[in-house]
């Protein structure tokens, strides 16, 4: 296993966040939702709203986990398969299918996601750094992992799922 | 026995003899064999003259055939010896030709250098007005090495780029020999422009595409096995060479080109190919130059082993095969060769098919000629023998039985007419004087026949008579068998009547059997009215049930939303931040109370799904009690059908018992009757008898007038047998054979 001594690797990003976080307090609110058999977790702050599934218009010419664009209150935002940028199978929308509203460097944007289970809340001594045998790809999507009990939520990247959904927000506005 | 085997082959003559007359037969035969001898020859075209030319024609293609092979055995020893030589002759000119050419070329440029001046008065001639239009050519090609020129007279001038000085130099009359005759040279002129092989032109086609005009000066090569080409700026050359060889390969057709380069310019090339070093020293060794160069390349440890073939680099190399003075004009030499085999090796397979046929030919006629030879010799000799038999009297063989279509065949066909003629008389003579004689001898035995068959007659008669008696009282025993018969039917339809009266009795019990059975039909109709209404309780259940489950999940769905709200209001709480933390525990708790009002109604969904499906497999239990209610019914409906199925078969058992007693006394009649026929039969055996024996009476009286004509045909055979004895000196196919006329002679003398 190399050694990390890139400045931009995620390992380096959070271990300063979680120096940051240590110093304001000592619990973080994670909303725990899953696709496919696994839980992820994104931090409450990042996190819009919650909202049903609803009507999407799809857009011509663009990648397969770009689902297309819904109207939000009169905001037109983009929205991201989940499944589809992890390079899962794709299913029929179900009762429990949620759309997580994020609000991304001043842009909302919609991910699908297979259900959102709770809120929970997670000591910062919990949360561990990338695990040591993911490859690259997968090091660029997991923050890290947060152990509760026993459960286990990946924390989900979420510069790494909407990079390329910069130029299609900017395109739409 | 001896006796009865004579009589038997009388019989078998008679029988022959009447079928048709022998004589006549005779005759007839031989008036046909005539006519069709005379249609025949008028048929016989074929006669042995014509076999004969027919046979000396063959015989005559054989041997011209022959003879043409042997003359191409001879034409073979003398084409690949002339061969041989003329390709010894033409590599050897054109290594004559190098060298002078050389020589020749030396001499030249060394005026040249000397005299700059002669160049310049060159270019300003209009005598070489050719000269200049090939120099600016070549000047604006710098892919061409140089230009041939043929004249009408055959001298070739060549025109060579000089690179490394810029100039062309144009050679006049490089040798003084005439190169008209030469294959190549024809080729070449007989060309469109024979004065010029211009750049990208195939002198045999006439396609364009060439890379160079080495090409040109390579053609003509393919005409000639065997010879070498010089030519300058060998390291364009050498640069290239590998495209050129492959297609001097492809566009020549030859496969064992080889291209052996000696460059001045600074690189050797050189292909080793042990064939070819043995070639050039046979050949061309006497040149000084090619000598030095194969020991050079055959001694030398400097060679380069690529891809098996070697190169020597280097400029020294050329020092080494060249005084330096040649070094300065002389920079390449070109050697291509043709493959010997590819010149004679058709020559040779045309040789050997002409002996595989010409040995087939002698094989074919010689064949032939014995088999006509046989076909004319053997009928004469098979005359010879079978003449030679006739004359010591056997008249019944053929002078020749092959109908040949030949003279020998027309001689063979009047003998056989003679032979026959004689044949015939002879036959007809003694045929006539034995059929007389069997006649009588016939007559004779059919005496005897008559006394003996007229007293067999009589014991027959008698044995008739025995076995009518026997007959008669065969019938009297039929007559007592059907009075018995008679008293057993009239016993058998007493007891038809006593079976009739039990029938009824049965019939009685079978009518409570069915009134029982509509009693249990009517209690099962009962029972499904019943189950009727429980099902329609149940229907009510499952419907209410199903109201329920819808209830619940609106209270599902309300306690979803809820969970949602108060995740989206833990968002809005953890926004807030530190003035939101109160209203985070509050979210919390409602998030916990939807979860709990959501897995409460769960539970109530399980167990109405659970009383559902009771209520469901009791209906299924009732169903099933239903169909069993149903069977039984059905099943009496069938019995009380069987029943009265029962009750008409019993009415026509009934029936036919009383048929069955009638048709008893009829048969109790017939038996009556036949015993009456018996009787009749009885009497007719009787009046049989007694004519039997007035038949016997007659028969014994006719035996003793046959006796009395008997003596009168002893008399008459007597003198046919003098005549007999002399006529049975010839041999003669008669239809009865020789031995049998032996035979009738013991017969005779038996009988005397």
């Amino acid at each position: 296993m190399p050694s990390n001594d890139n400045m931009f690797s995620p390992d380096r990003i959070y271990q300063k966040k979680k120096e940051k976080a240590v110093a304001s307090s000592e619990i973080v609110q994670i909303i725990v939702f899953s696709v496919g058999n696994e839980d992820y977790g994104l931090e409450i702050e990042k996190v819009q709203e919650i909202i049903r599934m609803r009507t999407i218009k799809h857009l011509p010419h663009t990648p397969d986990f770009i689902l297309g664009v819904m109207n939000l209150r009169g905001n037109i935002i983009p929205v991201v398969g989940l499944r589809e940028k992890f390079g899962m199978e794709k299913i029929e929308y179900t009762e429990f299918t949620r759309l997580i509203v994020v609000n991304h460097k001043n842009k909302l944007v919609a991910m699908v996601v297979d259900e959102v289970n709770k809120v929970v809340n997670v000591p910062i001594g919990n949360i561990e750094g990338n695990p040591d045998m993911v490859s690259d790809s997968t090091r660029a999507l997991v923050r890290g992992v947060a152990n509760l009990d026993d459960l286990v939520i990946i924390l989900v990247e979420l510069d790494y799922l909407l990079y390329s959904i910069d130029e299609l927000a900017a395109g739409i506005e | 026995m001896a006796e009865q085997i004579i009589e038997n082959k009388i019989e078998k003559e008679l029988v022959k003899s009447e079928s048709k007359d022998p004589i006549i037969a005779q005759v007839e035969a031989l008036s046909e064999k005539e006519n069709q001898r005379k249609e025949k020859k008028f048929k016989q075209k074929t006669t042995l003259k014509r076999r004969a030319t027919i046979f000396l024609v063959l015989f005559l293609t054989g041997g011209i055939a022959t003879a043409v092979v042997t003359l191409y055995f001879l034409g073979r020893q003398y084409i690949s010896g002339t061969t041989a030589e003329k390709l010894q002759d033409s590599s050897h000119s054109y290594a004559l030709f190098v060298q002078q050419a050389l020589s020749r070329r030396a001499e030249l440029l060394r005026e040249y250098s000397s005299n700059k001046n002669l160049i310049e008065s060159f270019n300003k001639d209009e005598k070489y007005k050719v000269r200049r239009i090939f120099n600016n050519y070549l000047q604006s090609h710098p892919d061409i090495e140089g230009v041939w020129l043929l004249n009408r007279k055959g001298n070739v001038s060549v025109f060579n780029t000089h690179r490394s000085t810029g100039s062309v130099i144009q050679w006049d009359e490089l040798t003084n020999k005439n190169y008209s005759k030469e294959p190549w040279f024809e080729k070449c002129y007989k060309t469109k422009n024979p004065l010029f092989f211009p750049n990208k032109v195939d002198i045999d086609t006439g396609k364009t595409g060439m890379p160079t005009n080495l090409y040109a000066w390579v053609t003509p090569l393919k005409y000639n096995a065997g010879c070498l080409v010089l030519f300058e700026n060998t390291i364009y050359l050498s640069q290239d060479i590998f495209r050129k060889r492959e297609y001097l390969k492809k566009t020549t057709h030859l496969d064992s080109i080889q291209v052996h380069l000696t460059g001045a310019s600074g690189v050797l090339y050189w292909t080793t190919s042990v064939d070819w070093l043995r070639f050039l020293r046979q050949q061309v060794s006497s040149i000084p130059v090619i000598s030095k160069a194969i020991s050079y390349l055959e001694g030398s440890e400097s060679r380069i082993n690529y891809k098996n073939q070697y190169y020597v680099a280097g400029y020294t190399a050329i020092e080494k095969i060249l005084n330096p003075q040649e070094t300065l004009f002389w920079d390449g030499l070109v050697v291509v060769q043709a493959d010997y085999k590819e010149v004679i090796k058709p020559l040779e397979d045309l040789l050997y098919i002409l002996v595989i046929l010409g040995s087939i030919l002698i094989l074919l006629i010689s064949t032939i000629s014995y088999s006509v030879a046989k076909k004319v010799l053997n009928p004469l000799i098979d005359i010879e023998k079978n003449l030679s038999e006739i004359g010591e009297g056997n008249l019944t063989v053929k002078v020749l039985k092959i109908q040949d279509v030949t003279e020998i065949g027309f001689l063979a066909n009047g003998l056989n007419l003679m032979v026959e003629k004689v044949h015939g008389l002879i036959s007809l003579m003694v045929q006539s004087s034995r059929a007389v004689m069997e006649w009588s001898q016939r007559l004779f035995s059919g005496l005897g026949n008559v006394q003996k068959s007229s007293s067999e007659q009589v014991a027959v008669l008698e044995e008739a008579a025995a076995s009518v008696e026997e007959f008669t009282a065969s019938v009297q025993k039929i007559h007592d068998a059907s009075q018995k018969q008679l008293n057993g039917a009239e016993t058998n339809r007493k007891k038809m009547h006593e079976l009739n009266e039990s029938f009824e009795e049965t019939g009685k019990k079978r009518e409570v059997i069915l009134e029982n059975s509509r009693q249990a039909v009517d209690s099962s109709k009962q029972g499904l009215g019943l189950i009727d209404d429980f099902s329609q309780d149940m229907k009510g259940i499952s419907e209410s049930s199903k109201r329920i489950i819808g209830i619940i999940n609106v209270i599902d769905d309300i306690a979803d939303q809820t969970n949602l709200l108060a995740l989206n209001a833990s968002i809005e709480a953890a926004r807030a931040g530190e003035h939101g933390k109160g209203f985070s525990v509050v979210a919390h708790e409602v998030s916990e109370l939807a979860k709990r009002s959501a897995n409460s109604a769960q539970e109530i969904a399980k167990l109405i799904h659970e009383t559902v499906k009771k209520v469901k497999a009791s209906n299924d239990r009732v169903e099933s009690a239903r169909s069993v209610f149903g069977r039984i019914s059905t099943l009496m409906e069938k019995l009380e059908e069987q029943i009265n199925q029962v009750t008409d078969m019993a009415k026509d058992q009934e029936k036919m018992v009383f048929e069955t007693a009638e048709r008893a006394s009829i048969v109790a009649g017939l038996a009556r009757e036949i015993a009456e026929q018996a009787r009749l039969q009885n009497q007719a055996a009787e009046e049989i008898n007694s004519g039997m024996g007035k038949a016997n009476e007659i028969t014994a009286a006719n035996v003793s007038e046959l006796e009395s004509v008997d003596e009168i045909l002893q008399t008459f055979m007597d003198k046919i047998q003098t005549l007999l004895v002399a006529a049975n000196q010839f041999k003669v196919k008669v239809k009865s054979s020789e031995t049998k006329t032996e035979e009738r002679l013991k017969i005779e003398e038996m009988l005397l």
